[in-house]
């Protein structure tokens, strides 16, 4: 690391000294919001003009890649505000805020390809050719207006580096964003100023796609000009460090919940390996910074050299939870099978957390609700084991419930419409040539669901089985007084339930065949549904937040957890369960085909760090991960933990104030997260392996 | 068909050979090494561990024991813990049962490793893991061994392995019985019928504070190895304070006290780098 990029790490990151020039700006945006005269396109539009032009600029002389918040909070735009949304309702995630389409993935190449003065060329002449088509007219000339409004501000950066004397930021702006990138740190600063800029219209998350693939041609131009690889390293550490900033005023469950994703590697339009000399360095910088930003996505599949899976496993090794492994052989027939053309199905990138999208072509809700497994099976078991003859009828029982389940699911979120989101538009090529804001006329409009809880709900049907059906040990309404009763007065009934029944995660085949039926009934139920713009409704295997929500006001479960303890996060097993060991996880866990439920949503390993003592254990880990990779697992997620070191960290929060831990699908400081969360963590890290 | 007892299999074994190893921990032990740290391996006998953390002194395992005084291995007490605390340490299988639970991932191990035999002291059950061996080929198969045993088995067991691991635990016979209940002669034997064999080898050295940890040690324990061609490495594994850990679970409490650390063990390796064996330190 260089003592630049260790001077940048230390203001930034560990004294955040930034932080003391926040303060609240208040926008009042009543008067637009109420002008029954703008469109709602215009509305957002004007509204993100305003906030940007409220903001105060900041560069720092020290600094080679500008932009950094001082506006504290982005001020609300009230549901309601938009005729757009009459009648139809928009997602909870939304609700406070100003904008725009969220969790899905802008096109930043193209743009940092021909500069605004390109976009407005090409909107201009769209214009001239059609433009007496009334909606599209009047998107594009709210396209006009928005790239005035961001070359204003960007001047203003400008100007503000003038003054603070960084002759590095004025002169990079002298060019961008009006002209395209020549140089990497041009493209790196180009990239920055759009997410920045695009933050204005209060996405919840705006992940950052595939920037290995479109930074790619800057970095090579400058590496063919004579870059070295540590300078091209230095200011990929650049940006990561700036992409740190303000992560603790975005959006976000929790602290770290930022949504800054990257995907590396992967395939290109024909589908051949795509990782490169810059994905290289991507995951060479995350490991040299150990921040929690960017969220780092490693596309592999079976033809990944061993290479990149040891380079992974270094990163592995730091215990940030980087990087998300994603599996191109299970995840792209997956979106070819729900439709998604292949070229733009081998362009996936991961929006917040893990669900898949496509850059530049979404408006997909991929997180709009989650099946509630647990409770279903709970429900189903209440109201129908006492008349189901055996197990077989006891799962019709529970189909029937899911298919219940998932037609109140489509009743509340069946016309969920994302907000307006102008910017978002401007960075996407198919809402400029076809001039509709990217909420009304994106290719892709699925919805997603997570599945928190498999693994419990998998454990409670093969102890339903076994105890009831099989072995006939336990009457029906006996085993549901014990779960009603959280398993007081039964506690013998408890110990088999809990400890000596069968469990998904040990390679046994009675509790995976049973997973392997309910992933299938899963899909099965989905695919009956289609959302009000056509889309389709993605399983998904992922939990977000929804484990520790679903647990909060859970009851016990036939699986013998008790009340109130927690789900596992993700496709994981249950917290209860003694584990043989990572290869028996990963057979039972890679059984179910999971190309049907490929929403997103990984298989979720904690490993104890003294796995990682040395280099060759590390090759070790990425034979591991590689062998996971030809089960046919679709996502994995390899956390390096220590318990004893986080119950430390818990005690003496003020020692340990860079601790890095994975949360669901995202990484956080530990000791800023809420002590529910550090919990769980806990909990996870004693089961390593 | 031969039975034995097994105390843990551990499906990611990453410091135990070459690859992803599954390994396999054989109950019982000749020796009584003084900083052992897997006291459950040493006893041939079925034992029950007992855990506390997290026990709520609830007396449920009182309540159901029939043998207060003398355990003898009901396993009420086990059920009638709320917490799961207790446990038999072991697992009575078959040759043929233990086989099948490793063959299991007979694919995986074939492309990223194989199984290696630890303990306790695995040549103790020597019928028990040759029937085992047996069913596991084609696998590739390892064996950790104290090499105190008689030399028959170390012939037999020579025939049928891909790598040795062994201890020496130290090279003067007098300490070597202070600290591990036993003199170092048949040790010394076997790892002689070892260097002759061909067969590919690790030599292992636990570096243990006050008892083995001086250049004198490792130099004579570097004579013994001179020229050994089977030897690919000779490895030092650093004592862990935590070696203690699982005494309480027996009810047993460490016996090991040192009052120095070993600052470091790189002077001990360049010992044997001089005479040109290569060094690991895990």
């Amino acid at each position: 690391m260089t003592e630049y990029i260790e001077k940048q790490l230390d203001y930034f990151v560990n004294r955040r000294d930034h932080k003391r020039l926040r303060r609240e700006i208040p926008v009042d945006l009543t008067d637009i919001l109420a002008d029954p005269a703008l469109s709602d396109e215009e509305k957002a539009t004007r509204a993100h003009a305003r906030v940007m032009r409220s903001e105060e600029i900041v560069v720092f002389p020290w600094e080679r890649i500008a932009g950094t918040r001082v506006m504290l909070r982005l001020p609300e735009f009230p549901h309601g505000s938009y005729g757009y949304l009459d009648g139809r309702i928009s997602h909870m995630l939304n609700e406070p805020t100003i904008g725009g389409i969220s969790n899905n993935v802008a096109e930043y190449g193209h743009a940092i390809t021909v500069g605004l003065e390109g976009l407005r060329a090409e909107v201009s002449s769209r214009l001239g050719e059609r433009g007496e088509e009334e909606e599209a007219r009047a998107f594009w000339k709210n396209q006009l207006l928005l790239i005035d409004e961001l070359e204003a501000f960007a001047d203003r950066i400008r100007d503000a580096a003038e003054a603070q004397g960084n002759e590095t930021v004025r002169r990079t702006f002298s060019r961008i964003p009006r002209q395209g990138a020549e140089s990497f740190l041009e493209a790196l600063q180009f990239l920055k100023f759009l997410n920045f800029a695009l933050r204005y219209e209060n996405p919840t998350h705006s992940p950052l796609g595939r920037f290995d693939q479109y930074m790619y041609p800057f970095f090579a131009a400058d590496r063919a000009r004579g870059m070295t690889k540590e300078e091209a390293l230095e200011l990929v550490e650049d940006f990561f460090i700036s992409l740190n900033r303000d992560t603790d005023i975005y959006f976000g469950i929790q602290q770290g919940d930022s949504g800054q994703a990257m995907v590396l590697g992967g395939v290109d339009a024909q589908g051949n390996c795509a990782y490169n000399e810059l994905s290289e360095l991507c995951i060479r910088a995350s490991l040299e910074l150990a921040v929690i930003d960017p969220k780092i996505n490693l596309r592999v599949d079976k033809n990944t050299p061993m290479e990149v899976f040891r380079l992974g496993s270094r990163l592995t090794k730091k215990g940030l939870g980087f990087p998300q492994y994603c599996n191109d052989d299970v995840v792209v027939p997956a979106l070819v099978g729900w439709g998604y053309e292949l070229e733009d199905a081998r362009d996936y990138a991961v929006a917040g957390c893990w669900e898949f999208v496509i850059p530049g072509y979404g408006a997909e809700g991929i997180n709009y609700e989650a099946m509630p497994f647990v409770k279903l099976v709970n429900r189903c078991m209440e109201e129908h084991l006492e008349e189901c003859a055996d197990f077989d009828a006891f799962m019709d029982c529970l189909e029937g419930e899911m298919e219940a389940q998932m037609a109140r699911i489509d009743a509340v979120f069946h016309n969920t419409a994302p907000r307006p989101s102008p910017m978002h538009s401007l960075l996407s090529k198919q809402a400029v040539s076809i001039g509709r804001d990217i909420s009304k006329c994106a290719k892709y409009n699925n919805f997603g669901l997570h599945g928190p809880g498999i693994a419990t709900a998998v454990d409670s049907l093969a102890a339903i089985k076994k105890v009831v059906y099989d072995d006939g040990s336990v009457l029906p309404h006996e085993l549901i007084d014990a779960v009603a009763r959280n398993f007081e007065g039964w506690e013998d009934l408890h110990h088999t339930l809990r400890f000596d029944a069968p469990k998904m995660g040990n390679d046994d085949d009675r509790a995976d065949g049973i997973a392997v039926r309910l992933v299938d009934m899963y899909a099965r139920v989905l695919s009956h549904y289609r959302n009000g713009f056509g889309g389709r409704y993605r399983p998904g295997t992922g939990s977000a937040m929804y484990y520790m929500w679903m647990s909060e006001d859970m009851g016990a479960s036939p699986d013998g957890r008790l009340r109130g303890e927690p789900l596992p996060a993700n496709y994981s097993p249950s917290l209860n369960v003694r584990l043989n060991g990572p290869v028996s996880m990963f057979k039972s866990f890679c059984k179910p085909d999971l190309r049907k439920v490929c929403n997103g949503g990984p298989v979720t390993l904690e490993l104890h760090d003294s796995v990682f003592r040395n280099e060759e254990a590390i090759d070790k880990v990425a034979m591991l991960v590689r062998a996971f990779i030809l089960m046919g697992g679709h996502q994995l997620q390899l956390n390096a933990v220590n318990s004893d070191l986080l119950r430390k960290a818990q005690r003496e929060p003020e020692n340990y104030r860079n601790l890095v831990v994975r949360v669901w699908g995202w990484s956080g400081y530990f000791v800023e997260l809420s002590r529910e969360y550090q919990d769980h963590i806990i909990a996870r890290a004693a089961m390593t392996l | 068909m031969e039975r034995g007892l097994v105390f843990d299999i551990n499906e990611f074994a990453v410091h135990d050979g070459p690859g992803i190893r599954t390994t396999v921990f054989l109950k019982g032990c000749p020796l009584r090494c003084k900083w052992c740290h897997n006291p459950e391996g040493l006893s041939f006998s079925q034992e029950v561990l007992r855990g506390s953390n997290g026990c709520i002194h609830c007396g449920a395992c009182e309540a159901v024991c029939p043998s207060p005084d003398h355990c003898i291995l009901c396993g009420k007490c086990i059920r009638a813990c709320p917490k799961n605390l207790r446990r038999f340490a072991a697992r009575e299988l078959s040759s043929r049962e233990l086989a099948d639970i490793l063959l299991k991932n007979r694919a995986f191990l074939a492309e990223n490793g194989g199984v290696t035999f630890s303990g306790g002291e695995p040549l103790a059950q020597p019928g028990f893991l040759f029937e085992t061996m047996d069913f596991l080929k084609p696998l590739h198969l390892a064996v950790e061994t104290s090499g105190h045993v008689p030399a028959e088995v170390f012939r037999e067991m020579l025939g049928r392995v891909d790598l040795v691991m062994m201890d020496v635990k130290h090279a003067d016979s007098e300490v070597h019985r202070e600290y591990t209940g036993v003199p170092n002669g048949r040790i010394l034997a076997n790892l002689a019928l070892l260097k002759e064999s061909g067969r590919p080898f690790i030599i292992r050295i636990p570096v243990i504070p006050q008892v083995n940890d001086s250049v004198e040690n490792m130099e004579r324990t570097a004579a013994l190895l001179r020229g050994a061609e089977g030897l690919e490495r000779l490895e030092l594994l650093r004592y862990h304070q935590t070696a203690g850990a699982k005494y309480e679970l027996l009810g047993k409490e460490y016996p090991f006290r040192y009052t120095r650390e070993t600052p470091s063990l790189e002077p001990f390796a360049r010992v044997f780098e001089e005479n040109g064996i290569p060094v690991f330190i895990p």
